[in-house]
């Protein structure tokens, strides 16, 4: 973490528990705190259940804390409600595990889904076809998800992370259903493809992922056992 | 957006199309139920309207003149004048007339029945004889009752003779041989008449054919050729007074007139030496069941004389008597019978006062008296009392009974003797100034023609098989038993003064002369129909007479006829136990049915709704539960609330509006097929209905939607699941699954819940309509009337009930979809799997139908339902909900097997 700068996303002593089917209290996260600087690349890893995917969604505004902050750019998103926590949440692009596309629509019309309550306009279209052009999707623009490859469904995915020229990059395992050779090209795709000065967080149990990240937290039962 | 909506669709068609097909379902369900309960309900208010009215709106009758049977069944009895004779005074009338809102105020003063003379001459051609003496016997069988009752009559002689003088004999000499009651011949033979006609035979000459004359004493018979039987025929006629300009207000009763004269409003009666010589409108018709069968029977009775030289010495007095055995003794040949119907003996009435007739003696007859036993009515029978026919003060009373009642009385019989005796024995005169036609008055709607009209006869029906058979197929009607069961309406119609002449003291005793009038018929002004002003006028009108006359009123418009079981015993001359029908008249029928059509439409209205708007909204939540991932992703994206809340219900509205597309095209055909005969633009209103169905329904999903959270996006299936046991069957397997997914498996018993116990209160009401509205004539009617929407309501909620149970089983399958394919590959046959879901369905809708059945219960009691229809319809309403459940759930679990085995391995 540079010096002197604020983080771009300071996590402090955020805990998260939720309940099982049988009312038992599970606890996610237990008093972690992390910060990420603005442009990092950081890779939370740690076995199935250790809490990575809780991290990305309380960043990402899915769920709220159970106590702590998070604060983004200064603001803290945990107490963010309506008007603003949409806001928030359109500067944040997020890559699930299973991709999420929208069955009904087509990989530009994904790309575009973010956009749509909003703009509707050519512009987007084109930029969501320069999109899907980046990733390599240049010539799939009308597939639908359906006849989409489990990588090119991944893509699409990252486009649509994209469409909102975002600050920060979720991504939940983003690998975690592909090959390897696949999940290489994406990972290509998340470092190498116009991601520069976004910050982005991925949770992994895939060394080559975090490899590729600037920095490794791990996590443990809820836990931030080591950031390097 | 559109865009994306319409994607949706296209992607999910078999959703698409089902969600369609419900609102479809539901918006012309809608659309037809309420076009049908609207046309259903005009037309039987213009069933009521044309039927509210009988012939007048109220009756009034004297203070105490219901009878607790009335009062406790709510009746009015069919021959409620009957019985009636006065109690009501001028001057009541006179405030009845005056009172506001009253238009016509038509009284009755029942004077009684008369007996005036009336010979009937039956002609006897067989007697018409050769030369010498001849001995004719004659039996006189009456019938009555459609030929049952058959009784016994007088047996008179005529005596054929070439001499002249034979009939000068004494014992020969004519006389009026009536029957004396109760046996003719043998009172006869002690009496000092002779019951012998003599005729005289004038050979031909001068070119005349060969003549006979009755009793030479008599000048005036001899240009009768033709030997005859003269028959007295007593012929009761009931006489009553009646205010002519009234009675032509109500009833135009001068329009019936078919000859001479109608009744002037201040026409009276004269006084004249005999007694009072009155006015009166002879009905031109009977309605007796009565009939005289003549046997005209020759003897061997010796030809040349000696039996007149016999009889000329044979004394009158003293039974039996030789000359009496001796004429008995004579063998006897039937040579010819003649058969007379009572038209016939009403002619003879007619032409008898076509002069003057005159009576003797007025009768009062009083009212049958009935015991109630299992709701069978039994009139109690009166014993026959002599003295009421003769003996006793005036004058003597009639001097042979009327033959015609030696059969059972039901009723009391009071005799008014005259009292002017200036001749020695009072009479009354009665003038026919004209003749009236009862058939020619404006008659009314024959569903609310109840026995009210004071000159329909009464009639009675067989109630079973063994009844009608008995009467041939015919009613019952009043024979010239003065005390029989049923009486016969006026036949004389006289103006209250002229009935004033006979009810004087001056003239008759025992009369209530201060008292005279015995009903009076009022119209009520302004009165339309079953609406509230109307209604409120009646009873205004009604309630006013009351207080300021005293008088008992029964408010008579909006009845109808009712039915009423009678058991008659077997009369003592033959006529078999009847069972009748008898109409009586139930009051407020009208509005009971309004009443009751209109509590049954709006209940109808409101459960359609309740129905439709619960599967909408069952159909809609499914469809946003279907998509919470989506709407999850979505979320995440940073999409805003609204903009998933406009997304859902665009779906639904999209649907909808297409659904009322289609829907319009369905609602025009079925209402022709179903005879709604809707105007187009009502039917038109599918399209707007199904929109604002869509909409409505689509409301709670749609802010369900916008409430869904991000997270939504990490469910892995769309429900939770938490089994809390090892289930050791299928049976088992389907409960943990419901409960596993209680939020869903409470919406779609909701739906079939709500949908049943729609169908149970709809049942429990219509059959309580039913049985409100069931027993008169009217009720029947409009009884089948509404059946009709009755049985379009009831399927359409059974099918709307059972479309939300299907479709969230077919929803059930979709999102299990992977779970059941990976059953199917470790194992399970197809078979299996479309029982377990199947199961699901139907623990989910026996449920739904159990509850629902105890729902319809429960608020049908509370209605005030009767227990019996409530609870047997709500058993119905249960067994047809469990196998709607189980058609709904068995028709997509076979789609199970179709099921592409890839889904195991594919992402759910």
């Amino acid at each position: 973490m540079s010096d002197g700068e604020p983080p771009l996303v300071d996590v402090r002593q955020v805990s998260k528990s939720f309940r099982d089917g049988s009312g038992e209290p599970l606890h996610a996260v237990r008093s972690l705190s992390i910060q990420i600087s603005a442009g990092e690349a950081i890779a939370l890893v740690g076995p199935s259940g250790s809490g990575k995917s809780t991290v990305l969604h309380l960043v990402g505004a899915m769920i709220r804390p159970d106590s702590g902050r998070i604060v983004v750019d200064g603001a803290d998103v945990a107490a963010m409600t309506g008007r603003d926590l949409v806001s928030y949440r359109r500067t944040v692009g997020f890559v699930f595990q299973r991709f999420q596309l929208i069955p009904a629509l087509t990989a530009i019309g994904n790309v575009v889904a973010p956009v749509l309550p909003y703009d509707g306009s050519r512009a987007v279209r084109k930029r969501a076809a320069e999109l899907l052009e980046s990733v390599g999707l240049g010539d799939r623009l009308h597939a639908s998800p359906s006849r989409l490859s489990g990588g090119e469904q991944q893509r699409v995915a990252i486009a649509r992370a994209l469409i909102n020229k975002p600050r920060i990059i979720l991504a939940d395992e983003p690998t975690g259903n592909l090959d390897a050779e696949t999940a290489g090209s994406i990972l290509d795709l998340l470092f190498d493809a116009g991601l520069v000065g976004v910050t982005t967080v991925i949770a992994t149990h895939n060394p080559a992922v975090a490899d590729r990240c600037t920095r490794t937290a791990e996590l443990r039962d809820g836990a931030l056992i080591e950031s390097s | 957006m559109l865009a994306y909506v319409l994607a949706q669709a296209r992607r999910s068609l078999v959703r698409t199309a089902v969600l369609g097909l419900g609102i479809l379902v539901a918006a012309v369900s809608f659309s037809l139920l309420t076009a049908s309960v609207r046309t259903t309900r005009a037309q039987v208010r213009g069933t009521l309207s044309s039927s509210y009215r009988p012939a007048y709106d109220i009756l009034v009758r004297p203070a105490g003149a219901q009878s607790a049977l009335e009062r406790g069944r709510g009746l009015v009895q069919a021959d409620f004048e009957s019985g009636i004779y006065g109690g009501i005074t001028n001057t009541q009338w006179r405030q009845v007339l005056k009172t506001p809102g009253v238009s016509v105020a038509a009284p009755i003063a029942n004077v009684g029945v008369v007996y005036p003379d009336a010979e009937l001459d039956v002609p006897v051609p067989q007697a018409a004889s050769g030369p010498g003496e001849h001995l004719f016997r004659f039996h006189l069988t009456w019938s009555a009752t459609q030929g049952t009752a058959r009784f016994a009559g007088e047996e008179p002689f005529i005596f054929v003779t070439d001499n002249p003088d034979t009939c000068s004999t004494p014992f020969l000499q004519h006389a009026d041989p009536e029957p004396a009651y109760p046996n003719t011949l043998a009172q006869a033979q002690g009496s000092d008449e002779s019951p012998f006609y003599c005729f005289v035979r004038h050979p031909p000459a001068n070119g005349k054919p060969t003549c006979y004359s009755f009793d030479p004493a008599y000048s005036d018979s001899a240009n009768q050729c033709t030997v005859y039987l003269p028959l007295i025929v007593h012929f009761p006629l009931l006489v009553a007074g009646i205010d002519p300009v009234q009675e032509n207000r109500l009833l135009h009763l001068s329009k019936s007139l078919v000859d001479g004269v109608y009744l002037g409003e201040t026409q009276t009666y004269t006084q004249a030496d005999w007694g009072p010589d009155v006015p009166v409108l002879l009905s031109t018709r009977s309605y007796v069941d009565a009939g005289l069968t003549i046997a005209v029977q020759s003897t061997n009775a010796p030809t040349n004389g000696t039996l007149s030289q016999r009889l000329a010495h044979a004394p009158l007095r003293g039974a039996p008597t030789a000359a009496w055995t001796l004429l008995r003794g004579y063998r006897t040949t039937t040579v010819g019978t003649d058969a007379l119907n009572s038209r016939a003996l009403y002619t003879a009435v007619i032409d008898g006062l076509a002069g003057r007739g005159e009576a003797p003696n007025i009768f009062s007859i009083a009212s049958v008296h009935y015991g109630d036993r299992a709701g069978v009515l039994r009139p109690q029978i009166v014993p026959d009392d002599p003295s009421a026919w003769t003996g006793g003060g005036g004058n003597g009373g009639m001097v042979d009974v009327p033959i015609n009642n030696v059969d059972t009385h039901f009723r009391v019989i009071t005799r008014h003797d005259p009292v002017n005796s200036v001749a020695g024995a009072g009479y009354a005169t009665f003038e026919d100034v004209g003749d009236f036609d009862p058939t020619k008055l404006p008659g009314f709607s024959p569903l609310s023609a109840v026995p009210l009209g004071a000159y329909d006869p009464a009639a009675a029906t067989g109630a079973d098989p063994a009844s009608r058979a008995a009467l041939h197929g015919q009613p019952l009607r009043p024979t010239l038993n003065l005390a029989g069961l049923l009486t016969s309406p006026p036949y004389l119609l006289t103006t209250l003064a002229g009935a004033h002449g006979l009810t004087s003291e001056l003239n008759f005793s025992g009369f209530d002369d201060a008292a005279p009038i015995s009903v009076i018929r009022v119209r009520v002004a302004g009165v339309t129909g079953p609406d509230k002003t109307s209604i409120n006028r009646v009873k205004t009108a009604a309630n006013l007479i009351h207080q300021r006359t005293g008088l008992a009123v029964d408010i008579t418009a909006g009845s109808s006829p009712a039915p009423q079981t009678i058991a008659v015993p077997a009369s003592r001359y033959g006529t078999p136990p009847l069972l009748l029908h008898e109409n009586w008249v139930k009051k407020g029928v009208v509005l009971l049915i309004v009443g009751a059509v209109d509590r049954k439409s709006l209940l109808l209205l409101v459960l359609i709704l309740v129905v439709t708007a619960v599967f909408l909204t069952n159909a809609g939540i499914s469809v946003v539960h279907s998509r919470r991932r989506e709407f999850g992703t979505l979320l995440c994206l940073g999409w805003r609330p609204r903009s998933i809340f406009g997304l859902a219900i665009g779906e639904l509205v999209g649907v909808g509006a297409l659904a009322g597309v289609v829907g319009l095209a369905v609602a025009f055909a079925l209402s022709a097929t179903l005879g709604l005969h809707q105007p187009a633009w009502q039917l038109a209103l599918v399209l707007p209905v199904s929109v604002a169905l869509a909409t409505t329904a689509g409301l709670a999903p749609a802010l369900l939607a916008a409430q869904g959270e991000p997270l939504d996006v990490m469910e892995q299936t769309t429900t939770s699941r938490q089994r809390s046991r090892t289930p050791r069957r299928l049976t088992g397997l389907a409960w943990a699954n419901l409960q596993a997914t209680k939020a869903r498996t409470v919406l779609a018993s909701l739906a079939l819940y709500t949908g049943i116990a729609a169908l149970a209160i709809l049942a429990g009401i219509s059959a309580s309509f039913h049985g409100d509205v069931n027993g008169t004539v009217l009720g029947d009617y409009v009884s089948v009337q509404v059946r009709h929407s009755d049985y379009i309501s009831l399927g359409l909620a059974l099918l709307l009930a059972g479309a939300a149970l299907g479709d969230t089983v077919v929803l059930s399958i979709r999102e299990r979809a992977t779970e059941l394919v990976t059953l199917r590959v470790n194992g399970w046959t197809n078979r299996s799997l479309a029982q377990l879901v199947s199961t699901e369905g139907l623990i989910t809708g026996a449920a739904a139908s159990i509850l629902g059945g105890l729902t319809g219960v429960t608020v049908g009691l509370g209605l005030g339902e009767p227990a019996n229809p409530v609870l047997a319809t709500a058993a119905l309403a249960t067994l047809g909900g469990i196998l709607v459940a189980a058609i709904a759930s068995i028709l997509p679990a076979i789609t199970v097997a179709r099921l592409p085995i890839g889904l195991a391995a594919a992402e759910a």
